[in-house]
């Protein structure tokens, strides 16, 4: 590795109040705003789901497509996810020249395992349990949700949105032997064109896998590309190649775009992938399957390389500002619990709420929706403020013991 | 390294200036190529509608006979009407006042002159009309480059080149004279600037008679009013003795087809798809605010026309009050930041892009109104682009520095990427549609061999209910359509000669103001009675909205007559459906 790389400097580990919200690394504050909305995004996204398909209730048809389109959320935590932990270990590669695994798969596992069990358990005991759900039981508890069960069917598993925690942790047992391959090539152009091929083999794959069955209805097409791993890595190595691309060139880049056009074209290439994103009936009805091969992955990558490129490097705009507002620190380091907690919240607690003021209290569906999304993301808030402080907040304290982050 | 691998900087400087103009032009090649792929399908579509009737035309089969090189846009008036739904050309629920003659004698001779040479060349025609889109972006590009410069003449070229407004001109071979239009106007527009500039007698001369061969190619040609009138208002500084006089290459001719119109009693009346201010000034304001709101939405926004006439007006309001504030905000601040000789020229540009609509306000709004409006718009855009992305002095990144990146963010995409997208869908729409349209007459002309009429219970789509028998290429076979866009209606076999329709639950035909066969206002009533050639047909009863539920048909001949082909059009297509005996009812559906 060159030794002109800059090398991040990492939050040194402090003793934090016990009450604050201060958890996640404060070095790209614009990245915590953009988590924001990730979390907001998967949120309306669940409520549309349960709303229509759980409690049966008169969803708009419009507004249901455009709520399902809206689908990506979840891969902006995979983008920043490889963005993370490939400056971690990019930073540990350079300073150490070694990827320090034991450190590593110890923080990664108190930072994600303890809050995942403990709901994952909780569920688990207040059941009741389908026959297939206690099956894939162990799956879930092994970090193999996508690979031990379908998702998308009912009463198949206990946590069925565990599948994208599932696919992080098995992307985080193999990135640091990605970097320690990657670092055995010396120039940037062999590097660059490593992460670049890797990335696009996972739309390889996905075609791949899609092509010899044109037919698969969308469940299928969501169980064979959406969920598994070796279909959907592309996010998190284009998180990895931010990452790369950030710490060897960042300063270039920033200069780069202290000119509008240059900002303009990242906008632009991040808006016009929102925008086919949101078009999955652009081939037509029968090109709908073709679309999902390529939006699930490739343009989202797209638009999230482009997007947090410029939030990282673009100087302070007015959405850098905004997506810096310290308030979205806090909810984002809330985030993971946010996830854990907010399906089994709606479908267990407020939808009954929101299905009782639809059918009982006359509320139009025009209120009953937004109300939705406002309350679970506020309840969905203070339960994980909650496994925050009893279980995230003493797990890390043990990490910091045993591996500290530098 | 050589002594001769070292450059000067100012060599460098000149490496990289003309490296950056290759790049822009390759640039500018491969945005053009964009906008061709866009239109592309446009070449593949059929004649349709409109196309078979002017081929008839300039054979001299559509009634009332020959009727000369001029006028292949005069389609009913009040000699042939009458005969035209006896026929079956229109439907029996015209108004029995309309007429519709467009005075486009240029865009006629040479629309005669290719039926006459080519009658089925539709490829032909198609290319035709891409070579006058061609010519008009050019004629852009090249106004432009002389009032500003090649950057921004560019950008706004492409926004026009590839906008939607041109699909339906593209597609529709017979809205040709809206590219002649555009390309004479322009020319002409380009001239006039030079005239009112330079003061040569020359381009005043020359201005004159191309906006005179714009006028003769149409009523398209007076949105250029809207051009002209906004530089003697706000493009000069003369005195207002000076502009009067400098508008008159423009204001002459246009004045002279105006009242060739009116003396030719030209125009379109009793119909609910054109407003004609002359005849209906009434009825052209009526609904004016609300086309000229979706225009500009269209044009500014790329929304999508046809969606966008069907919202109700608290959408259209709301997209405005949250556009215009926007738009606003960030033209003013191009204004400011612009060089100083570039604002008078941005300033007529942008008033004449909002005074182009209104001529087009006697139409149902439609994006294929806006190829001259796109003019201003294209500049506009192209302006605000140019001074967000590379302006002289690095702006600030907040207040209406910063918006105006964020509305120039939106522009762009919304001209680069959602406007051709829709104009790219919408041919490939209209193609099909004409295909589809095509492909059913086929199998009508195939069953009707032999048959004395034919009687379409039920029509699906415009192209069954408009000009059909020039489409089926007999003119001599009536066809008759009962229904058009009804849902499900049962067919009641009242009599040996009789029968009746009733729709539910929506209407036998429609009579919004919107529809081109009545109101305005010939609304029909119950108890009203239409006569055609070989059918009474007498109102039985409207819904609570105002619109027919139920009609009787009393024929001159048995409707078992083995001669009759009776038709149901259903969304897959056609099927013979033959009426109940006699006492019996048949529901049929879409």
């Amino acid at each position: 590795m060159s030794a002109t790389i800059a090398v991040p400097r990492a939050e040194p580990a402090v003793r934090r109040p016990f009450f604050e919200l201060d958890l996640l690394d404060n070095r790209y504050p614009a990245l915590h705003g953009l988590r924001v909305l990730g979390i907001v995004s998967i949120v309306q996204y669940h409520v549309t789901m349960v709303l229509r398909n759980s409690r049966e209730l008169p969803v708009d048809d419009g507004w249901s497509a455009t709520s399902f389109d809206v689908f990506f959320g979840m891969d902006l935590f995979f983008v920043l996810s490889g963005f993370l932990i490939g400056s971690i270990l990019l930073h540990s590669v350079a300073s150490s020249g070694t990827a320090n695994l034991r450190r590593f798969y110890l923080r990664r596992a108190f930072r994600t395992f303890p809050p995942y069990y403990v709901v994952l358990t909780i569920l688990a005991a207040i059941g009741p349990l389908t026959s297939a759900q206690r099956h894939h039981l162990w799956f879930e508890y092994a970090y193999l949700t996508n690979y031990g069960g379908h998702p998308l069917w009912p009463g198949d598993l206990v946590m069925p949105w565990g599948w994208s925690l599932a696919l992080e942790e098995q992307f985080y047992l193999t990135v640091p032997f990605l970097l320690l391959l990657l670092y055995r090539f010396r120039s940037d152009r062999a590097r660059l064109t490593l992460l670049g091929g890797l990335w696009i083999s996972a739309l390889v794959v996905r075609f791949a896998l899609y092509l010899p069955h044109p037919y698969w209805n969308e469940m299928a097409q969501y169980d064979h590309l959406y969920y598994k791993t070796h279909a959907r890595f592309d996010t998190l190595i284009a998180g990895v190649a931010l990452a790369y691309v950030q710490r060897r060139w960042g300063a270039p880049i920033a200069r780069w775009l202290e000119r509008p056009f240059p900002r303009a074209l990242l906008g632009f290439v991040g808006l016009t992938c929102l925008w086919l994103l949101m078009q999955p009936y652009l081939l037509g009805p029968w090109g709908v399957g073709i679309m999902h091969v390529v939006s699930w992955g490739t343009l989202t990558s797209i638009m999230y390389f482009a997007w947090t490129l410029l939030l990282l490097n673009g100087g302070p705009g007015w959405t850098q500002r905004a997506l810096s507002l310290p308030v979205f620190r806090k909810v984002a380091t809330l985030g993971y619990g946010v996830y854990l907690v907010h399906l089994p919240l709606y479908d267990r607690v407020l939808s009954p709420v929101a299905a009782s003021l639809f059918r009982n209290r006359g509320w139009p569906m025009v209120a009953v929706w937004p109300a939705s999304v406002v309350a679970l993301f506020l309840v969905s808030l203070g339960v994980s403020y909650v496994i925050h402080l009893a279980v995230e907040k003493p797990f890390l304290r043990i990490r910091d013991r045993l591996a500290s982050a530098t | 390294m050589s002594a001769s691998a070292i450059s000067s900087p100012s060599e460098t400087v000149r490496a990289d200036g003309s490296r950056s103009r290759a790049l822009s032009t390759w640039l500018f090649g491969l945005a053009l190529a964009f906008a061709f792929l866009v239109h592309l399908p446009s070449l593949f579509a059929p004649y349709t509608i409109d196309d078979f009737a002017q081929r008839d035309m300039a054979q001299g089969i559509y009634p009332p006979g020959d009727r000369g090189l001029f006028a292949l846009y005069d389609f009913v008036d009040d000699t042939n009407r009458q005969e035209l739904v006896d026929r079956g050309v229109l439907p029996w629920w015209t108004h029995p006042h309309l007429v519709v003659r467009f005075f486009r004698p240029l865009s006629s001779l040479l629309l005669d002159v290719e039926y006459r040479i080519a009658p089925s060349a539709v490829l032909w025609g198609h290319i035709e009309n891409m070579l006058w889109w061609a010519g008009a972006s050019a004629l852009v590009y090249l106004l432009l480059a002389r009032l500003f410069n090649r950057g921004v003449a560019r950008i706004a070229c492409v926004i026009f080149a590839a906008s939607p407004c041109h699909v339906i001109p593209l597609v529709w071979v017979a809205n040709r004279e809206v590219f002649i239009s555009q390309v004479l106007g322009l020319a002409g527009l380009i001239v006039y600037v030079r005239w009112r500039r330079e003061g040569s007698a020359r381009h005043g001369a020359t201005s004159f008679a191309l906006f005179a061969l714009a006028m003769a190619a149409g009523e398209y040609s007076l949105c250029f009013a809207g051009y002209v009138a906004a530089f003697e208002l706000v493009g000069t500084r003369d005195s207002f003795v000076r502009r009067v006089l400098g508008a008159a290459p423009f204001a002459l001719p246009a004045a002279a087809y105006l009242a060739l119109r009116a003396a030719l009693h030209y125009g379109v009346r009793s119909g609910g798809l054109y407003f004609d201010p002359f005849w209906d000034f009434p009825g052209f304001i009526e609904g004016a605010f609300r086309r000229f709101a979706i225009l500009l939405c269209t044009g500014w926004l790329g929304s999508d026309d046809i969606r966008l006439v069907a919202e109700p007006w608290s959408v259209i309001a709301i997209t405005m009050a949250v556009a215009i504030p926007l738009l606003a905000a960030a033209i003013v601040r191009t204004f400011r930041v612009m060089p100083a000789s570039f604002r008078l020229d941005a300033a007529w540009l942008l008033l004449g892009s909002v005074l182009a609509i209104v001529p087009v306000l006697a139409v149902i709004a439609s994006a294929r109104l806006l190829g001259v409006p796109m003019i201003g718009i294209g500049a506009v855009v192209s302006l605000v682009l140019t001074e967000a992305w590379f302006p002289a002095h690095p702006p600030e990144r907040r207040g209406l520095g910063e918006l105006t990146s964020l509305v120039a963010l939106g522009l762009a995409f919304i001209h680069f990427v959602a406007a051709p997208y829709h104009g790219l869908v919408n041919t490939r729409l209209a193609s099909a549609v004409g295909a589809l349209m095509n492909s059913r007459i086929d199998w009508a002309r195939e069953r009707a061999a032999g048959k004395s009429e034919v009687i379409v219970l039920r029509a699906e789509t415009i192209g069954t209910v408009l000009f059909t028998p020039s489409t089926m290429g007999d003119l001599e076979l009536p066809w008759h359509v009962l229904s058009y866009e009804a849902d499900h209606v049962l067919v009641l076999r009242t009599g040996e000669q009789s029968l009746e329709l009733v729709a539910s639950p929506k209407p036998l035909f429609k009579m919004d103001p919107s529809e081109v066969f009545r109101p305005n206002d010939g609304t029909l009533h119950a108890g009203d009675v239409v006569q055609i050639r070989g059918i009474k047909v007498t109102v039985l009863q409207l819904q609570k909205d105002g619109m027919p539920r139920r009609a009787r048909f009393d024929f001159d001949r048995n409707l078992d007559d083995p001669s009759i082909l009776w038709i149901n059009e259903t969304l897959a297509g056609f099927e013979e459906r033959p009426p109940p005996q006699k006492g019996q009812g048949e529901p049929i559906t879409p």
